[in-house]
């Protein structure tokens, strides 16, 4: 088939990890101690892919801009970077998704901002985007457009932006725009450079449409938005939306018939699905997952994207919910755990109380360390495994702040887990080609860092061993990851007192 | 021309030729639009002397500031007033009647347009 509109990323992007999601997020480090071909075998291997060069999984938001387009009637695809040339001569519109196009998001920033190395992310899309097949879909006039949620980063990418000929960039939720922005581009009218969606061109429900071909790994959206209000986050300006459960299923279906077992929930809240304002409700959730593991079976894998701290502690202490969902419905001898992102940012109770107000809601800001360390004890009972992170640096923080926080990691420990420090991190330090972080970094970070560290390869060891990557086809990978552990180990105290002496000089 | 992305949005026209507005200028006063009209949809054409580069490095941290609004912006570089109410002129055609929000300096020039109810400015 001939595409008119074809849809990319680059490689750290398009793959399946392993069929590991949180492998893809060591693509946004630079290859430490590894040569930089195994770092992307490890993290981002290339997928399977048609005849046409189509991927079997690709990223679940590009899948539902796919959608939107062919919905629309137009002949529009997915197509795995490698295979570009095949569609060239039909080619009239080239666009781009991605999660952190330039490595400004966390965690790359940080990975970044600590070693001076530049993020395999970064370089690989810089890599997609002067191959000569880019560049020749550009001479012959096919028109750009670039979105996603790294989509402001190109705001700081002006030279690259002009120098690739992107047409335009659209930030936000693209369904209401797209197609309209395609019909243009393929009509050569006027584009507009940069298109910002506000909250009130969110798309309702029913403009949100199923997507037509699997996602990596078996990722499905449940809800848009999120009622919490944190500072630092722009999900929350987006209005709450519950996906139907029919939707949902119909995804899980589009999956299931290409082969993928697996069901990643994806929400900014998985608990709080068609919750009574944060308060988790166990009706829709248990009927939530009844539904989708009947269709997965016993074989499939199910993870949850993000779930807030305070709902897991109410879910559980209020309804007995957590152990519910695990042992009644998730847990089996195949599905030996599940993997959720959780945000802890800060231990401190005055920091929350400045940026983050309602996230420990219904409990109040006060009881924020307790409400992580209660959430914390509540996911290692009931083998919830969480990555959760740590936000440093932020303007507002003082170092009374970071104490707290470290204080927080000690009471942590007994409580299996990743936790991963990000760093605040000003745009245009790392623009600028320094290694600016002996600039903003404080004492206190340094023993927050060290902590995180020491815990995170702590846990690593058994949370590769037992759960995560415990079936024996793994065992490469266990091994090159078991020795990518023991270097950063060996050398984060030499790394740690040339941090303290950067600070002293 | 403005590549109109927003059906039924504002068309605004921001004639900053001779760089005398200040980004939160722009937004305050297309703030003020979204209340008064009850829109929060603009389609966006600044007609500017300034390149790529100077023009959203100069008004990147409102783009960045978790806005309410839904803005589609384009920009077209002129070299003065002159050319940028030729090109106003010629934006008429397809927009309707846009709002324009003149410097001071092409602010003069705009007037006739005014008078004779092709544009309406917000000053």
């Amino acid at each position: 088939m001939k595409y008119e509109v074809v849809l990319t990323t680059d490689r750290t992007m398009m793959s399946n990890h392993h069929r590991k999601e949180f492998l893809g997020f060591v693509a946004t480090g630079p290859p430490i101690a590894l040569p930089e071909w195994l770092w992307l075998y490890i993290t981002a291997p290339k997928p399977k892919v048609d005849k046409e060069g189509k991927p079997l999984e690709a990223p679940y938001g590009m899948r539902k801009v796919e959608a939107k387009l062919i919905e629309a009637g137009f002949k529009a695809a997915i197509i795995d970077p490698d295979h570009l040339e095949k569609h060239i001569d039909s080619m009239r519109v080239l666009m781009f998704g991605h999660h952190d196009y330039f490595a400004y998001g966390p965690p790359s920033s940080e990975w970044w901002s600590l070693t001076g190395l530049e993020p395999v992310n970064r370089r690989s899309f810089k890599r997609l985007m002067e191959k000569p097949v880019i560049r020749k879909a550009k001479e012959k006039g096919v028109k750009f457009i670039a979105g996603g949620p790294a989509a402001w980063q190109w705001l700081w990418e002006l030279e690259l932006w002009r120098k690739w000929g992107v047409d335009t960039i659209v930030d936000g939720e693209a369904e209401r725009v797209i197609v309209g922005l395609v019909e243009k581009a393929l009509n050569n009218e006027d584009l507009p450079e940069y298109v910002y969606v506000g909250p009130s061109d969110s798309p309702s429900i029913d403009e949100i449409p199923v997507i037509k071909a699997p996602s990596v790994n078996g990722l499905v959206e449940i809800m848009r938005g999120c009622p919490r209000g944190c500072k630092f986050c722009s999900v929350t300006l987006r209005p709450l939306r519950f996906i139907p459960l029919d939707k949902i299923l119909a995804e899980v279906e589009v999956n299931l018939r290409h082969g993928i077992k697996g069901v990643i929930l994806h929400s900014e809240d998985v608990l709080l699905y068609h919750a009574d304002g944060v308060k988790p409700r166990p009706e829709p959730l248990i009927k939530l997952h009844k539904a989708v593991l009947e269709k997965i079976g016993s074989e499939g894998d199910i993870g949850w994207a993000h779930a807030s701290l305070a709902a897991v502690k109410y879910a559980e202490e209020e309804h007995k919910l957590i152990s519910k969902l695990m042992n009644d419905y998730i847990l089996n001898e195949r599905r030996k755990f599940l993997g959720v992102e959780v945000g802890i940012e800060t231990g401190s109770v005055e920091l929350a109380k400045k940026i983050m107000i309602a996230k420990s809601a219904p409990y109040p800001p006060e009881m924020w360390p307790e409400v992580v360390e209660d959430a914390f004890r509540i996911m290692h009972e009931n083998n919830i495994i969480p990555a959760a992170t740590l936000i440093l640096g932020l303007p507002e923080e003082t170092p009374e702040d970071v104490v707290k926080t470290a204080e927080l990691l000690d009471r942590l420990k007994p409580y299996r887990s990743i936790i991963v420090p990000m760093f605040f991190v000003p745009m245009g330090a790392l623009k600028k080609g320094n290694w600016f972080l002996k600039d903003h970094i404080k004492r206190e970070h340094i023993e927050v860092l060290y902590k995180t560290l020491k815990h995170t390869t702590y846990w690593a060891g058994e949370i590769m061993n037992k759960y995560y990557l415990r079936s024996p086809v793994y065992a490469p990978l266990r091994y090159i990851l078991r020795y990518f552990i023991w270097y950063v180990n060996r050398r984060a105290d030499k790394f740690i007192k040339s941090l303290e002496y950067q600070i002293k000089s | 021309m403005t590549g109109e992305v927003f059906q039924g949005g504002l068309n605004v026209v921001v004639l900053d030729v001779e760089d005398h507005f200040s980004p939160i200028e722009i937004y305050n006063t297309i703030s003020r639009l979204s209340i008064a009209r009850k829109n929060r949809r603009f389609n966006m054409l600044f007609l500017t002397r300034l390149d790529h580069n100077k023009f959203y490095e100069r008004y990147r941290d409102i783009l960045l500031n978790n806005i309410s609004l839904s803005l589609s912006i384009k920009r077209v570089e002129v070299t003065d007033c002159g050319k940028a109410i030729e090109m106003l002129k010629n934006a008429v055609k397809t927009l309707g009647k846009p709002i324009v929000i003149p410097d001071r300096k092409c602010a003069g020039l705009v007037e006739e347009l005014e008078k004779t109810g092709v544009v309406e400015v917000v000053r």
